[in-house]
């Protein structure tokens, strides 16, 4: 197999942009090939998600419109009124076996768009039209797992500082935090680690930091002054889980720093029906995925009962470490 | 299984040669060749009998097969570009046909003893850069701008396959022969040319495909359980659910023996309200 972004998709009207040389340069030993449009490749139809994560390519690409999407009911919003997010990028590097994008997306080749200031004027118009903007920007990817070679997250903590009506928040399972760490902590951005307990991490979440390494970047985070949200999401129910889920708890509990926790927010699994279906016809090696879920308006997730364990559950342990305020439930 | 498509004999005489293939007895027009396992079709010149080839092809298999198989282009190109040597070997990551003015993109999974790798483009007649040759379009340097390889059968093969085969499992391989002089190439030449990538590419081509595994579910348990149900009259939904909670089980119990229940209880089915009472406290028993 090739190793990872062997092959660079380019789009020919970006091929001279100084974002797309920016990449390229991160790349050298890269092939590159120039498409007429990022959907001609991505959007193919009969491509094996599975097999092409095995080797993951690159497509650069201008995102032409859409550039910012109202929040989806699978998420929380956090009592916003404008809850909206944007798609600097599509897929993601880690390979979560619950991940949604797997039957979301026909191909797990990874979309960068490169032309960000288009974004920024969109973006820019929504917050003088509507006064104010709950932005999500890591959305159907992990934006700062990419800061390496894509340091969007950098550029729009930049642009959120001269916009003090835009709200962000930046969802991510990395440690990547060193790469924004110089930059001075704004109140209106939100700092979102997605957790879960180590032995999940092991299992399923592959490929990402370990839940020691997000603890290491979640504590500096605050420390340096950042507002910092836990998520604890998707909670699976793995053999143990309870064990798994209160002992993560515990573990928060300890070792994280309270002061700069605005929230800790936990939910359950649940997916789009469909994807669901798409998923598990090409990975039939994850029993997460096989659950005797319920199903209600085209999603699945856990029973009445099983949902009702967790909640008790989470609540349960969480209570012992945080205040009731800060605990949230996202979605159930 | 591998199967490799070519345009004319010449190309494929040595890979005959070293596989001992014979031709294979079906109905259709093309000359398909196999040995044990893996097949060489002759498709004759251009993008239209490429595309039929393929087609007739495909239809020998099941759709099983087809997903395991292994589906590659070889044969000769001209090259735009006088520094590349004839005979220098290029995978194809993008194929233009330039008729239709569409593009093709063979995915590039697997690593290959060749490393290079090019675009081509694929044209309803022979290429050439000189001025009025005979039976030749010519093309100007403008025209040919961007473009690496030309053939005449690269987009048919590829826009066919992928109708039927796995896009992950088509590759398109080509050997420059010419660099667009306007002259037909010979047959000793050709064969020349092709025997010299034989022995590198045989093993890859033979070679099974890494992710063609075999799933010891489908082989091992849902047998069983299949046996089990036969003589209960389960809807296709229940079949569907109930593989689903098997597949939960066997993952969740690598080593376990698969639950069924007691024949007794299945033969005292009077209901569809026993079936139904049966059918999820089967499943609940694979869930625990």
């Amino acid at each position: 197999m090739f190793k990872t972004f062997s092959h660079i998709y380019i789009e020919e009207n970006i091929k001279d942009h100084f974002r797309t040389k920016e990449i390229l340069a991160r790349f050298p030993n890269s092939i590159p090939i120039l498409i007429r449009h990022y959907k001609d490749s991505f959007n193919r139809n009969s491509q094996n998600f599975r097999i092409q994560k095995e080797s993951p390519k690159l497509i650069l690409a201008e995102k032409k419109e859409n550039f910012l999407y109202p929040g989806s009911d699978f998420s929380p919003n956090f009592s916003h009124p404008h809850f909206y997010y944007n798609t600097l990028a599509l897929n993601c590097i880690y390979d979560c076996e619950y991940c949604y994008l797997q039957g979301m997306f026909p191909s797990a080749n990874l979309v960068l768009f490169v032309n960000w200031e288009d974004f920024f004027s969109a973006t820019e118009e929504f917050i003088e039209k509507n006064k104010s903007l709950y932005l999500a920007l890591s959305y159907d990817t992990d934006l700062l797992a990419l800061e390496s070679f894509f340091p969007a997250t950098k550029e729009w903590l930049k642009f959120a500082e001269l916009h003090p009506n835009l709200s962000l928040e930046i969802r991510t399972k990395s440690t990547n935090y060193g790469q924004i760490a110089k930059m001075k902590p704004n109140p209106n951005v939100i700092l979102a680690w997605t957790v879960s307990p180590q032995a999940i991490i092991e299992k399923v979440e592959h490929g990402t930091p370990s839940l020691q390494a997000r603890l290491k970047s979640i504590n500096q985070a605050i420390s340096d002054g950042w507002k910092v949200r836990i998520c604890i999401d998707p909670i699976l129910r793995v053999p143990d889980w309870n064990t798994h889920y209160q002992s993560l708890a515990d573990i928060l509990g300890k070792e994280l720093k309270m002061d700069g926790l605005t929230d800790i927010s936990f939910g359950g699994f649940r997916m789009n029906i469909d994807f669901l279906k798409r998923i598990t016809e090409v990975r039939k090696d994850s029993s997460i995925l096989f659950h005797a879920f319920e199903k209600k308006d085209k999603i699945v997730s856990y029973s009445k009962l099983e949902t009702e364990e967790i909640l008790e559950l989470m609540s349960t342990s969480l209570n012992k470490n945080f205040s009731p305020s800060q605990i949230k439930v996202s979605y159930f | 299984m591998s199967a490799l498509f070519f345009a004319v004999l010449s190309e494929a005489k040595s890979w005959l040669e070293r596989s001992q293939a014979k031709p294979f007895s079906h109905s259709g027009k093309f000359r398909i060749f196999k040995n044990e396992s893996h097949f060489i079709i002759i498709s004759g010149t251009g993008k239209l009998s490429m595309a039929l080839a393929v087609s007739e092809f495909a239809h020998t298999l099941s759709k099983e097969e087809r997903n395991q198989m292994k589906i590659w282009n070889l044969g000769i190109a001209g090259s735009n570009n006088q520094e590349i040597p004839l005979g220098d070997f290029f995978w194809i990551h993008k194929i233009t046909d330039a008729a239709s003015g569409r593009d093709f993109y063979p995915d590039r999974i697997m690593g290959s003893q060749f490393k290079k790798e090019t675009n081509l483009k694929t044209f309803d007649k022979p290429i050439t850069k000189e001025k009025k040759v005979d039976r030749f379009l010519s093309l100007t340097e403008e025209e040919l701008d961007g473009v690496s390889l030309i053939d005449m059968e690269g987009s048919g093969f590829f826009e066919a396959a992928s109708l039927y085969f796995p896009l992950e499992n088509i590759a398109v391989g080509k050997v420059v022969s010419d660099h667009l002089e306007g002259k037909f190439c010979q047959s000793e030449n050709i064969e020349m040319m092709m025997e010299k990538i034989l022995n590198p590419l045989y093993e890859e081509w033979i070679s099974p495909l890494p992710w063609d595994r075999v799933d010891p579910f489908e082989t091992n348990d849902w047998p069983i359980v299949e046996t089990f149900i036969q003589d209960i009259r389960l809807t296709e939904t229940m079949k569907h659910d109930l593989k689903k909670s098997v597949r939960f089980f066997r993952l969740r119990n690598p080593d376990s023996l698969l639950p069924l229940p007691e024949t007794m209880l299945k033969n005292n089915l009077k209901s569809k309200t026993d079936l139904k009472q049966f059918f999820d406290d089967w499943r609940k028993s694979l869930h625990v």
